[in-house]
């Protein structure tokens, strides 16, 4: 029962440890992601997909909804894009654009010799869905075209019908992406995962070993680890959430060295090290990226069981013992 | 006061094609800058860094010049513009667009047809203050399609044809004739680069039509211009187009043509006040050309642009400018390059401006800036049938 009890006690600490591990890596791909605007930067491409059409050079609606007073707005400056658009949003600006692109399009302007510049603007109807209608015959025959002009074939006689429907396609459109998005995620976890574990040598198999033979340290993560509650963790979308970020990933990666736990390169000794144990090691930092890519949501799930397991049904095991 | 800036850019970086930096820029710590811009990776450090440790030299130079191309808008660019004349001011430009389609850097990542779209934008933003030009490139189309392109903005509200033979392409191209027609029949302002440097055809290999260009006249009498094949340095090459006598046979044709050749003819060889000229640059050569059209021509006008920019311009130019007939002094327009300038030591806008209004009388600048220019825009558009 001891035993059982001490290996509950093993399970605790090391799944903390890999909890913490993801979290300091969640932390880590948030903070690349927010440098490299990914979010915004994603989302822009799956945007691009649905308003360029690589055949038709002329018109970059892309650019044209981006710079729409609408959306445009939502920038923090104008060299950070969006990273989020709503599916109203996304509706209203588009309609417009392509009204505003029609409207320009027969829009001149007249320098009369003595006195201001006189613009004279086509004769549009007042109806919004007539004027949307000019608009997207106008635009050059394209993927685009035939969706929107479904849109408005299948839509009743009324602009805000058509609305609805953009912004329900839209809305499904952004459920796919955001699984793109996350394949994605996924895939760039598992080489920043990689990166990380060789950084702070983050080996599962020193690990294990240390968390099985030294029982006392392995009682003391265990205990922290009952006490310690979720790092709840947001997407960085300024640079006071970086910093909040940033200063997290301090603090864990503080618990973790204060802990003593067996992670870091003070107590590896490269030069001892012969090709067998680099072999090893290389297997236990594949295994610790590939445990970590699993994200601190999975890691913290499980610890939560265990720590459960062990109130309810198993007495913790003396350090000792 | 109220004045006008004849010659100045507002198009950005999202414009141009996605080589054009690399082959335009010689300056290898901007190259950097900019590619690692365009990666997007640290975008906002990688700025603010450039801006906080290259302070002097070319690479700051040409930083500040990047840092006005990566302005997400032509509007943004504009009020930039506007930011260095004093509020309260009346003040006017005329913006020209450049078509960089065909300049051999590869892809567009925005047409040039929707620049013009974004340029009227800019138009309909500041109606009064802002003058657009089209630019017409004639490997566009056949001369009937470049004509009607043209026509098509003119009609709209643009204000004159802008012509970049640096690009690729001589002035004489049969495909511009039924501009030139369009233009001269309805007394539309033409402005045309003419000076060395700047921005010119990179292609790798040079087109047949580059040695003998389809010409309103018999080229082939003549003795084909000389452009290597398959060789890197083309550009080097290109100058050929920019040169103003390749208009003789355009003013020929077309006598009343009201056409402006920029820059005075002055170019990098032979900055004025530079400690040591290119010993090999006939100096002044273009400008001596260009004074030729003009007293030969009465529609023919050039402009101080970029020029104004070098050290010592003033002295040099203030001593022609006294001895020009009266008509030749009614054909000289005053403008910038903004923002191509910022290259140079003193090419800040606000610089130029204040130093302009420091060398020339107020009756001068008014002149130069006002009514010439608007001698210059004034269009009558013949309707239909008159």
């Amino acid at each position: 029962m001891a035993n059982l009890s001490f290996y509950v006690t093993f399970l605790i600490a090391l799944v903390f440890i890999l909890a913490v591990g993801s979290n300091i890596l969640s932390i880590t791909y948030e903070i690349y992601a927010y440098y490299i605007k990914q979010r915004s930067g994603f989302l822009k491409k799956a945007i691009q997909d649905v308003l360029n059409d690589s055949r038709v050079k002329e018109v970059n609606l892309t650019e044209l909804f981006y710079n729409h007073p609408q959306i445009d707005i939502t920038k923090k400056t104008y060299r950070h894009l969006p990273a989020y658009i709503s599916g109203k949003n996304f509706a209203q600006a588009l309609m417009d654009v392509i009204c505003r692109k029609y409207e320009i399009k027969y829009t001149r302007i007249e320098h009369p010799p003595d006195g201001d510049a006189r613009m004279v603007r086509p004769d549009l109807p007042e109806d919004q869905l007539e004027k949307f209608r000019l608009g997207l015959n106008d635009l050059p025959y394209g993927d685009l075209k035939i969706l929107l002009t479904g849109f408005v074939s299948n839509s009743s006689k009324e602009l805000n019908s058509v609305q609805h429907t953009i912004e329900t396609w839209y809305d499904e459109y952004m459920n796919r992406v955001n699984g793109w998005y996350k394949v994605r995620v996924q895939k760039r976890m598992l080489v920043l995962a990689a990166i990380v574990v060789v950084a702070i040598n983050f080996d599962f198999f020193t690990i294990t070993s240390t968390l099985l033979t030294d029982k006392e340290l392995t009682s003391q993560i265990a205990a922290v680890a009952e006490k310690q509650q979720r790092v709840k963790l947001d997407s960085i979308s300024n640079p006071e959430q970086l910093k909040q970020a940033l200063s997290q990933r301090r603090v864990l990666l503080d618990s973790l060295y204060k802990l003593n736990a067996p992670i870091g390169w003070q107590q590896t000794d490269l030069k001892q090290m012969k090709t067998y144990d680099w072999v090893i090691k290389l297997l236990g930092w594949f295994i610790s990226a590939a445990a970590l890519s699993f994200g601190a949501p999975f890691w913290f799930d499980i610890l939560a069981k265990l720590v459960n397991i062990r109130k309810t049904g198993i007495p913790p095991a003396k350090a000792n013992s | 006061m109220k004045y006008y800036n004849s010659h100045a850019h507002i198009f950005n970086m999202q414009y141009v094609p996605e080589n054009f930096l690399r082959v335009q820029l010689n300056d290898r710590l901007a190259n950097i800058v900019h590619w690692l811009l365009q990666q997007k990776v640290l975008s906002d450090i990688v700025l603010w860094t450039a801006k906080k440790l290259i302070r002097k030299g070319t690479s700051a130079k040409t930083i500040a010049f990047l840092m006005i191309g990566i302005k997400k808008t032509q509007d943004m660019v504009f009020e930039d513009l506007l930011k260095n004349y004093p509020a309260g001011d009346e003040v006017k430009c005329i913006i020209l667009p450049i078509d960089f389609t065909y300049m051999g850097a590869g892809n567009l990542n925005i047409s040039y047809e929707q620049q013009l779209q974004d340029l009227f934008e800019v138009k309909m933003k500041y109606p009064n203050q802002c003058f657009p030009f089209v630019a017409i490139d004639p490997r566009k189309g056949t001369a009937t399609e470049n004509r009607d392109f043209v026509k098509h903005y003119i009609e709209k509200g643009f204000s004159g044809i802008k012509l970049y033979p640096a690009l690729g392409y001589f002035g004489f191209d049969e495909r511009l004739w039924d501009v030139y027609t369009y233009a001269e029949q309805n007394k539309i302002p033409i402005m045309t680069h003419a000076s060395t440097g700047g921005i010119n055809y990179v292609g790798k290999i040079a087109p047949v039509d580059f040695v003998y260009p389809k010409a309103f006249y018999k080229i082939d009498e003549k003795k084909p211009y000389e452009f290597p094949q398959g060789e890197k340095k083309i550009a080097d090459y290109c100058d050929q187009f920019n040169d103003p006598d390749n208009f003789r046979e355009v003013l020929i044709n077309f006598p009343e043509l009201k056409i402006c050749f920029a820059h005075i003819g002055l170019n990098a060889k032979n900055k004025i006040g530079k400690e040591k000229p290119d010993p090999n640059y006939p100096l002044f050569k273009w400008y001596e050309t260009i004074k030729e059209l003009m007293e030969t021509y009465d529609n023919v006008y050039t402009d101080i642009s970029y020029s104004v920019a070098y050290p010592g311009f003033f002295t040099w130019f203030l001593q022609l400018y006294n001895d020009f007939p009266p008509s030749l002094q009614d054909r000289i327009l005053f403008g910038t390059d903004y923002f191509m300038t910022v290259m140079e030591e003193h090419g800040n806008d606000n610089e130029i401006f204040a130093e302009s209004l420091r060398q020339l009388t107020p009756e001068l600048f008014t002149k130069l800036a006002l009514t010439n220019v608007e001698r210059y825009l004034k269009i009558e558009l013949k309707t239909a049938g008159s």
